[in-house]
């Protein structure tokens, strides 16, 4: 192994940062490195971004940035920091491996950069178009997209939102890229006479799980692109399907390269032999069979039978057993070794043993359907994967790199200081991250969610998590700057006579203040049959439990998704409401009987409802979520061509009840808010009532606030084009008789805001534009605010309607019982076009938004 | 007391437990609808990690 002979000539600074005066394998590990940190330095900005236009919006009101943007920075933040990131690290970390562990020739090393170049090629497509002559607005918004998982979203035909086919050739190129570096593996494992100990096993099964995981999302990545480019038929629920095989398997990808860190980490630290050297190579063979084949959890919500679902929660426990075994395996390593000599890889591997069982935990919970009918689509679901990735994956690999640079590079780190910070600022940060998320899933907030209830629990979560974001993102700050003073400054050390143990406890040494001890090796020899039973054992223990987990959850289990058969029999023996759905981008379209209505429906209280749901062609996807926390979360996914059976029983409580578009199908997706009008008996509520109406909707967070009007209340169009900052607008409480006056404020400045959807402001100088319109118009806005009553029979009827300008504009009436509708109740049609750049090639979003209006809730006087 | 490894990780088991926890917590908060759905999971792997634990620290030591 080559290394810097002291006093040699100062290398130049390209030549130490790739540290190409080293051998092959050392030379893409180092490659691999500099452009992972400069992906990982861009995505975390992308999510910063994403962090500051939440904060922003709690404690403000106002948004910092446009909702593309903020969706570009989002899906960016993904793409940048998953692949361009941590696959790309993680290939140059498995390459090094490979060349040291099997001690072969490097061959065929054009195969590996081809593989490099192509994953960079990749994270550039992925980001649509850059038009220079227009860099600010085409930049980030046409990259606004989600994943296959998202099929059909993105597709023209499909869907409103268009992306830039170049999106698809990204997938294609990242692709080609896993494929290449899984043969350039294979073939050296092939040309390699050792036999593979168990870390080359976990190696070996991660780069198969990816090459399998990578031909399954070809599948789904052609399937759209032919769509694209040649009229195929998408059907997007078998289209998701495919997705999923390789979406879950992503996860494994990821975690089997931590898992394996700690399975080579662990014993070295300790200066033991791993506890069982035959379980450590069954699961990683268990790993590999299970992990591909449960798409389905990811879709209970779907409209898949029930039985299908219970069979793939109970397939996806199946994936937890060798997680089980190498879990006891890895703790039980390190038992009864009682001194070791703290060092950050230490530190960061008992961190990524801990965050495993914590996010292993969550993942467990996420796959039992019961579970996951309560949080699939809220921030949960992010607080897990984050917790895996922040608690469980990059300690892992930061525990690795501690180890990794100084072996690669020859020298020592330089600042034990600056190591500390980063364990410390990572730790504190992360599970700060992770417990805010969680909280804001568990309170029922969306994920992928721009707009949120400003409710003070909330901002405060929102506000948390981009504070220990912040600090996650100091303790990079302070790895990064001590691997360039390490690999500039820092003492050299002679790799070419060390053995691993020697070299591990090298590396660690160097972020060590005092003095470094190597644990002593074992005095003892313990049966090894003794070790085997205790950990058949739990393995035994932990599949009944986890039988007893599928047993005990199967009553609330088999009424989980949309399909028919999954509808409990009561709601098909009437008295039943049945409502039909059809979700347009962006609004909603109900119809009851002969009555059909935007946004809202109208049930009675206690009756059974059953809302039989479907998607626009023309509108990606959509899901109904109603989280009523006082008696069922309601959250069902939408496709086209299918129909999604939603059943519920009317709160016995009259009032309005708020609901979301749960799925992103574009920019403006946290837009599209509804309402479930609870008519009172005789259209009017009763004073106690009213107390208890209160009381209930406190915990449902997309129920809107509640105003009581006194005479009159003042409703002001924010910069993103809703009233008084809430989708939909308060609910306003009235009595019976009264006089009453709505007062709309519109201001130029609200209509000139790029958030706000009224004028299609895309141009430069947008002031300009909407002057030039009222002026054309006499002053009357493009748009009408009407009144509609809805009587106690639930009939509906315009009673007031006007053409408002800037400024104060006043609705008076008298009220009568039933429920009123206020604001802009006919959708605004919306049309991205930015200097006229809008195309299929550079993508587009078109849809009709509805987010200007509220209810009137009639009380006695 | 110094922390040994086996010890730092026994810790990461007990707040990987004590978050669980917290989260069921946290749920039924918000209401009484959520019960139902949930809390069997957490029994169950709240004890799952009991059982881990004590078979972990009765099991040989690593020798
Ligand atoms: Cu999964």
């Amino acid at each position: 192994m080559a290394s810097t002979p002291q006093g040699a000539r100062k290398p130049n600074l390209l030549t130490a940062i790739f540290q190409w005066d080293k051998d092959w394998a050392s030379r893409v590990f180092m490659v691999t490195l500099v452009f992972a940190v400069v992906w990982y330095i861009v995505g975390a900005a992308d999510a910063m971004l994403v962090r500051l236009q939440e904060s922003s919006l709690g404690l403000l009101g106002e948004p910092i940035t446009t909702p593309w943007s903020y969706y570009a920075g989002l899906t960016l933040h993904a793409e940048r920091d998953l692949f361009g990131f941590a696959q790309q690290l993680e290939m140059g970390i498995f390459v090094f491996l490979t060349i040291r562990l099997l001690g072969v020739e490097p061959r065929a090393k054009w195969l590996m950069w081809t593989s490099i170049i192509l994953i960079n090629a990749s994270i550039f497509l992925f980001e649509g178009p850059v038009i220079l002559s227009h860099l600010s607005f085409i930049d980030s918004y046409f990259a606004a997209t989600g994943w296959d998982s998202l099929s059909p979203l993105g597709v023209p035909g499909y869907s409103g939102y268009g992306v830039s086919p170049l999106w698809w050739w990204g997938w294609l190129a990242l692709e080609a890229s896993t494929f290449l570096w899984g043969a350039w593996t294979f073939y050296m494992v092939a040309k390699s006479h050792k036999k593979l100990n168990y870390v080359m096993y976990y190696v070996l099964g991660t780069v198969i799980l990816y090459v399998m995981g990578y031909a399954v999302l070809a599948v789904a990545t052609n399937w759209e692109m032919l769509a694209y480019y040649i009229p195929v038929n998408i059907n997007s629920l078998y289209d998701q399907f495919i997705f999923w095989f390789y979406g879950h398997s992503i996860v494994y990808m990821l975690f089997l390269p931590a898992v394996t860190a700690l399975y080579f980490l662990v014993p070295t630290l300790v200066n033991r032999e791993i506890y069982s050297d035959r379980l450590a190579k069954v699961s990683a063979i268990l790993y590999v069979a299970f992990s591909n084949i449960v798409p389905i959890h990811h879709l209970y919500n779907a409209v898949f039978p029930y039985w299908v679902n219970i069979l793939q929660e109970v397939m996806t426990y199946g994936v937890v057993v060798p997680s089980m075994m190498t879990f006891f395996n890895l703790w039980a390593t390190a038992k009864g070794v009682k001194q070791i000599t703290w060092s950050v890889p230490a530190a960061f591997t008992a961190m990524s043993f801990a965050g495993a069982i914590a996010a292993g935990v969550t993942g467990v919970a996420n796959a039992t359907v019961s579970f996951d009918s309560v949080i699939h689509n809220s921030m949960w679901v992010p607080a897990h994967f984050h917790a895996m990735i922040m608690l469980m994956i990059a300690p892992g690999a930061y525990a690795l790199l501690y180890i990794l640079v100084p072996w690669v590079t020859g020298r020592l780190w330089y600042s034990v200081r600056l190591a500390w910070a980063h364990f410390w600022l990572t730790l504190v940060g992360s599970v700060g991250v992770v417990m805010f998320f969680s909280d804001e899933g568990i309170s029922g907030i969306l994920r992928r969610s721009m707009i949120y209830p400003r409710i003070s629990s909330i901002v405060v979560d929102e506000v948390g998590a981009t504070i220990f974001a912040v600090i996650v993102g100091l303790g990079a700050l302070a790895l990064v700057l001590n691997t360039l003073q390490t690999i500039f400054r820092g003492r050299t050390l002679d790799t070419s006579k060390l053995g691993v143990l020697e070299l591990v406890s090298a590396a660690a040494a160097s972020t060590v203040s005092g003095p470094y001890s190597t644990p002593e090796p074992p005095k003892l020899k313990v049966d090894h049959r003794l070790k085997l039973r205790a950990e058949y054992t739990w393995v035994a223990v932990g599949v009944l439990l986890l039988a007893l987990t599928a047993v005990s959850t199967l009553p609330e289990a088999v009424y989980v998704g949309g399909a028919i058969i999954n509808v409990p029999k009561a709601y098909f023996d009437p008295p039943v409401e049945n409502v039909t759905l059809l979700a347009h981008q962006y609004y909603w379209n109900f119809t009851v009987g002969n009555t059909s209505t935007l946004d809202f429906f109208v049930v009675n209280p206690g009756e059974k409802v059953l809302i039989r749901g479907t998607v626009a062609k023309g509108n990606g996807l959509a899901n109904f979520y109603m989280p009523l926390f006082s008696d069922r979360v309601v959250d069902y996914q939408l496709y086209q061509e299918y129909y999604s059976y939603i059943w519920f029983t009317a709160p016995t409580q009259p009032g309005v009840y708020g609901f979301m578009n749960g799925e992103y199908n574009g920019p403006f997706y946290t837009y599209m808010g509804g309402e479930m009008l609870v008519m009172p008996p005789g259209g009017v509520l009763s004073s106690t009532q009213l107390e208890s109406y209160l009381r209930s909707t406190s915990s449902d967070p997309y129920t809107p606030p509640v105003e009581l009007i006194q005479g009159g209340v003042s409703l002001t169009m924010s910069t993103l084009g809703n009233w008084n900052n809430t989708v939909p607008a308060p609910t306003l409480i009235a009595s019976e008789g009264s006089e009453v006056n709505l007062s709309f404020e519109v201001s130029l400045s609200a209509l000139t805001s790029y958030s706000n959807y009224v004028f299609n402001l895309t141009q430069v100088n947008t002031t300009k534009t909407v002057e030039a319109y009222l002026t054309e118009h006499g002053g009357r806005l493009p748009f009408s605010i009407e009144l509609l009553h809805i009587n106690p029979q639930g009939e509906t009827s315009i009673v007031q309607s006007i053409t408002p300008t800037l400024g104060t504009n006043t609705l008076s009436f008298r009220v009568e019982p039933g429920i009123y509708v206020y604001g802009v109740i006919q959708p605004i049609a919306y049309e991205f076009n930015p200097y006229g750049l809008s195309n299929q090639f550079n993508g587009y979003d078109q849809g009709y938004i509805t987010a200007l209006w509220g209810a009137v809730l009639v009380t006695q006087p | 007391m110094k922390l040994s490894m086996f010890g730092a990780m026994g810790l990461g088991v007990l707040l990987a437990a004590l978050f669980l926890a917290w989260e069921e917590v946290d749920l039924t908060l918000h209401g009484v609808g959520t019960f139902g759905d949930t809390v069997w999971f957490t029994l169950f792997s709240l004890l799952a990690i009991a059982i881990f634990s004590i078979l972990v620290l009765r099991s040989p030591d690593n020798e």
